[in-house]
């Protein structure tokens, strides 16, 4: 067994175990929006609760268990001699300290500014902290990851760095610069008025800030699940990857794509004139590239190892797929679910179609979809895949994951489905209260209620998740556990090609990409004069 | 890191060419795809007149209530000498003043708001007509009604622990009838 | 294995690293070009199909599409104000100068108003508020607006005009430093019944409020359980005095509230409302369940 398996462990456990309160949490939250009787029904607490709810699932677990992922991808590549051990845990310990730096003013009910936290609104100064102190942990993960892929290189020189090693440490690297609106945003506009220091805060260039994270995060989260797609798929299907050099060309569209875009979240903001906001939309049109071609290597993938098991016909091989493989069955679940988020998303990204849906309950529908959804269910066929290398312990059982992941995947349909319906009603997002004796709200009270009974089934289908890694952990161990195995291509890859075995270029031409895009719209609230208002908490007063 | 312990002898059995050909065919039907997708919001653009928000228009949130456009003697619904009508309304914590507006059918109606203290947004019924309101800018959207109905306008950006009580109410009123109104009376929709 | 098959897929020219490489050229080129495109439509070509632009040139449609606000030809000038409801400005100078009262110096200065707000702050007649409590933001505020006849109360006024701003200041943290009055707003434990499930119509109005008629909860910026800069905390104030001041605000006899919020708020009140919810308020810790 490869050494080094405690930091990828106990990152995905710590991953895990923030993971599952959130769901619960959701669960309270679809209960409390309904027509239905909630306990402790305190808009005060919804609010709250979906701070954590969004802090936790958008900075934390997708968080932990990128690193997590990521230290195992390394090490398997550096044949168990990760370097820079200590950083890593001293990240993880500064993550784990942001947690519950950032946590519990969210219990303590002064920080119920949700995960977006757009400012003028103001929280406890505590919990921007804590999230910076989360960012900052991961940083140290960066630096990790990219001494391994140098050292990779240094050990193995002329060669191909293997496409898992490409892209993760590609998505480190897009980590990198998502966090930088973010951070910018909390340490030099937030946390000044936070304190006390100063009093007022420019609204527009805090959210123009945030939206240079905003959508570039969601790509750090997808980004895991399109590793496994390519790198752990084919091989726990029984085949190989389609193509190497479609994986690392769509790996390289993110990092470069994902960044430069974010003003799509600000096509309805007043502060941003409609030609950037266009430059942008353009630049979108890029970013839906890689999930394109994707869909079609990786179909292609499933297809191989479907006919050389026999599979005959158009259709014929996918009967003869593993179905009993958990890695398989997610990634086939996560396409289907690809199809319609990803359709969403194309929605939301044409400014026309944008404003029928914009901050309704659409857009909650979409990114629970397409997050939730297709990425999340393969972070699970991950986490199943690692454990027992992790661990050394077969799992317990396959059947009892794959029924998990069926869960899941009806679970997320019956709670995204109503919601997108909803939302096209009109109806608003982030309401802890509707009026469902209003006739135009009552329309929408089965659809609310309908998607509760989905928020039960993603709670169930968590719990069977913990079991079946808890059995793992206490089964005996196994004689020998070979170690993770990454997929290979039909045409492994021979000599490097320069632009696909290396990311300084990339990142070169990223810089370049946001200079043109974001350098305007950020530029110009410099020039602007008396667009400051005043801090408003929602719970203090804010003192000099 | 090359799996060596895999030998399933599948290295190379589907020639490098032949992958090569089918991903560069599936690449220029997607692009092209994405292409006439982009043609169409251009097109649109242009014919529709469908485009986002441009004008970047500041106002100081502190002092709306002093000087400028948002004085509360200019709020409600004004009538413009093109025939078209603006309707100005501060959002705040948990309200949009003035909290109900009658607009006429047929004519466009500009909606101008700013916010006195954190960011709001605001769709108005099932119109495509939602927007962000952010303090210390002030958002312009235009809209034509059609038939004479009672709108809600909710805040859809979260904003406090109030922000599921705050809505405005439009009312689409027949043209005559908007004619004959004051000032006055079509900021107001009644008593309760 | 086949030396020939192992020729990569890139020719020998692409095996130079970086810029130099011709792929990475490739690039470059192709993003420039549609980078220029984007700029190109972005800036010229939709920002002329804008409303009543034809007759704009070409630069104009590009400080359009910049965001930079173009003279057309149909902004309209603004009026003047003729109703000012405050002359405060929540500006640094004015937050910094509400929050630096000094306590000690405010005690002095409050003798002069137990007469009729009470010895220690808490006003015996119902119909005048207890300022025990109440935040100094609002104090210093309301003596303002006094001070400038924007609130009018004659001996108020008589009273404010009497003190600097700084004093103001002082007497403002004074009376927000006492216990006893009115009850601290912001925090409160988590309670169930605080939606529109709830059973009694004042509590629901109170934390829920009523979305039909598009009234936030009375509690979301008075408290319990929420802060607002400027608005004063009400659990424990005094009942006659919170109904009176709703009655002034929905007839517009007191209009001193920036913006019109507590206007249009108590213009879509009844009056067994506002009876209801004075009542309620006025119980204080009842009110925290």
């Amino acid at each position: 067994m490869e050494r080094n398996r405690l930091l990828p462990l106990v990152h995905m456990w710590a991953a895990f175990i923030t993971f599952l309160p959130a769901v619960g949490l959701g669960v309270w939250q679809m209960l409390m929006r309904s027509s239905l009787p909630a306990p402790v029904d305190d808009p005060n607490v919804y609010y709250a609760s979906v701070t954590a709810h969004g802090t936790i699932m958008a900075y934390v677990f997708p968080t932990l268990f990128a690193m997590g992922f990521g230290y195992a991808i390394s090490n398997s590549a550096r044949n168990g001699a990760l370097a820079g051990k200590k950083i890593a845990w001293t990240g993880f310990f500064l993550l784990i300290t942001g947690l519950i730096m950032a946590v519990i003013p969210i219990i303590s009910g002064t920080s119920s500014v949700l995960y977006t936290f757009y400012p003028t609104l103001i929280g406890s100064p505590w919990y921007y902290l804590g999230v910076v102190m989360i960012l900052l942990g991961s940083w140290f993960w960066i630096a990790v990851m990219v001494l391994n892929f140098r050292g990779w290189k240094r050990d193995n020189p002329g060669q191909t760095v293997p496409l898992s090693l490409f892209a993760i440490t590609a998505c480190a690297l897009l980590w990198g610069w998502t966090t930088l609106g973010v951070t910018t945003e909390i340490l030099f506009q937030i946390l000044p008025v936070a304190f006390g220091w100063r009093h007022s805060i420019d609204a527009g260039l805090a959210r123009t800030l945030f939206s240079l994270t905003l959508h570039a995060i969601v790509y750090f989260w997808l980004i895991p699940t399109y590793i496994a797609y390519y790198t752990l798929m084919p091989q726990a299907a029984g085949g190989r990857l389609y193509s190497d050099t479609m994986g690392r060309v769509a790996f390289i569209l993110f990092l470069v794509f994902s960044m430069p875009v974010g003003l799509h979240h600000l096509f309805m903001d007043p502060e941003h004139g409609s030609g950037f906001k266009f430059v942008q939309s353009m630049l979108t049109f890029m970013v839906v590239l890689p999930t394109l071609l994707t869909v079609y290597t990786i179909t292609a993938s499933l297809e191989i190892a479907g006919r050389l098991r026999g599979g005959k016909g158009l259709l014929g091989w996918i009967k003869k797929l593993p179905w009993d493989e958990p890695m398989v069955l997610a990634v086939a679940l996560s396409l289907l679910l690809l199809g319609p988020g990803g359709f969403g998303g194309i929605v939301n990204m044409s400014f026309a179609m944008n404003a029928m849906v914009h901050n309704t309950a659409w857009v909650t529908a979409h990114f629970h979809l397409i997050f939730g959804g297709a990425v999340v269910i393969v972070y699970f066929a991950i986490g199943y895949e690692l454990w027992p290398r992790l661990t050394g312990r077969p799992l317990m059982s396959k059947k009892l994951a794959c029924r998990q992941l069926w869960l899941w995947f009806w679970g997320i349909l019956i709670v995204t489905v109503p919601w997108h319906i909803a939302g096209l009603m009109g109806q608003p997002r982030r309401y802890a209260i509707f009026d469902y004796s209003d006739p135009s709200v009552a329309k929408t009270a089965p659809l609310v209620n309908v998607s509760v009974v989905g928020g039960v089934i993603l709670l169930i289908s968590v719990i069977l998740f913990f079991v079946v890694l808890i059995r793992t952990n206490l089964a005996q161990p196994a004689a020998s556990m070979p170690p993770v195995r990454y997929s290979l291509a039909i045409n492994p890859p021979r000599a490097a090609a320069p632009l696909l075995n290396g990311l300084g270029f990339w990142n070169a031409i990223l810089f370049a990409l946001l200079l043109i895009s974001y350098g305007y719209p950020l530029g110009q609230f410099y020039f602007m004069h008396d667009t400051s208002s005043p801090g408003y908490s929602l719970t203090r007063e804010l003192n000099k | 890191m090359a799996n060596p312990d895999i030998d399933d002898g599948l290295s190379d059995f589907i020639a490098e060419e032949t992958i090569t050909h089918t991903e560069r065919r599936w690449f220029y039907v997607m692009a092209s795809m994405l292409g006439i997708m982009l043609a169409i919001i251009i097109l649109t653009g242009i014919t529709g007149m469908l485009h986002p928000m441009s004008d970047v228009e500041t106002v100081d949130a502190k002092s709306l209530h002093l000087k400028g456009e948002f004085v509360e003697n200019n709020l409600g619904v004004t009538n413009n000498p093109d025939g078209s009508v603006t309707v100005r309304m501060i959002a705040q914590q948990y309200m949009f003043v003035p909290q109900c507006v009658k607009v006429p059918i047929g004519a466009p109606v500009h909606f101008r708001l700013t916010s006195a203290d954190v960011t709001h947004g605001f769709f108005v019924g099932q119109t495509n007509t939602n927007a962000m309101v952010v303090p210390g800018f002030v958002t312009d959207v235009s809209a034509k009604f059609h038939q004479a109905e009672d709108l809600t306008m909710p805040c859809d950006e979260f904003c406090g622990f109030g922000h599921h009580g705050m809505a405005a109410r439009v009312k689409v009123i027949p043209k005559e009838q908007f004619d004959a109104m004051s000032p006055s009376d079509r900021g107001v929709c009644g008593a309760q | 294995m086949n030396e020939e098959i192992s020729q990569p897929i890139a020719s020998r020219e692409s095996r130079k690293p970086g810029f130099g490489n011709t792929w990475g050229l490739a690039v470059v080129c192709v993003l420039s070009a549609f980078v220029v495109i984007a700029f190109g439509v972005g800036f010229l070509i939709l920002p002329a199909t804008h409303q009543q632009r034809d007759q704009m040139s070409m630069h104009d449609n590009i400080q359009h599409a910049l965001g930079h606000h173009v003279h057309d030809g149909m902004s309209t000038k603004n009026p003047a104000a003729t109703s000012i409801p405050t002359y405060v400005v929540w500006d640094e100078a004015t937050i910094h100068e509400a929050l630096s009262g000094d306590p000690q110096r405010g005690e002095f200065i409050a003798m002069n108003c137990t007469a009729c707000h009470g010895e220690t702050g808490v006003a015996k007649q119902k119909w005048i508020p207890t300022l025990a409590g109440v935040n100094r933001i609002v104090l210093y505020k309301q003596l303002a607006d006094f001070r400038s006849e924007t609130r009018l109360s004659a001996p108020m006024s008589a009273i404010a005009q009497a003190l600097t701003p700084q004093q103001a200041a002082d007497v403002a943290s004074y009376f927000a430093s006492l216990t006893g009055g009115v009850e601290t707003q912001a925090i409160h434990a988590p309670a169930s019944g605080r939606t529109l499930r709830g059973t009694d119509p004042t509590l629901r109005l109170i934390y829920a409020g009523d979305p039909k008629r598009g009234l936030a909860g009375c509690a979301t910026c008075h408290g319990p359980g929420a802060y607002r800069m400027g608005v004063p905390g009400l659990s424990g104030q005094n009942a006659d005095y919170i109904e009176q001041q709703l009655h002034n605000f929905a007839q517009g006899s007191r209009r001193n509230d920036m913006n019109m919020p507590m206007r249009t708020v108590a213009g879509m009140l009844n009056a067994a409302e506002m009876h209801g919810l004075a009542q309620d308020f006025s119980a204080g810790q009842s009110l925290v369940k």
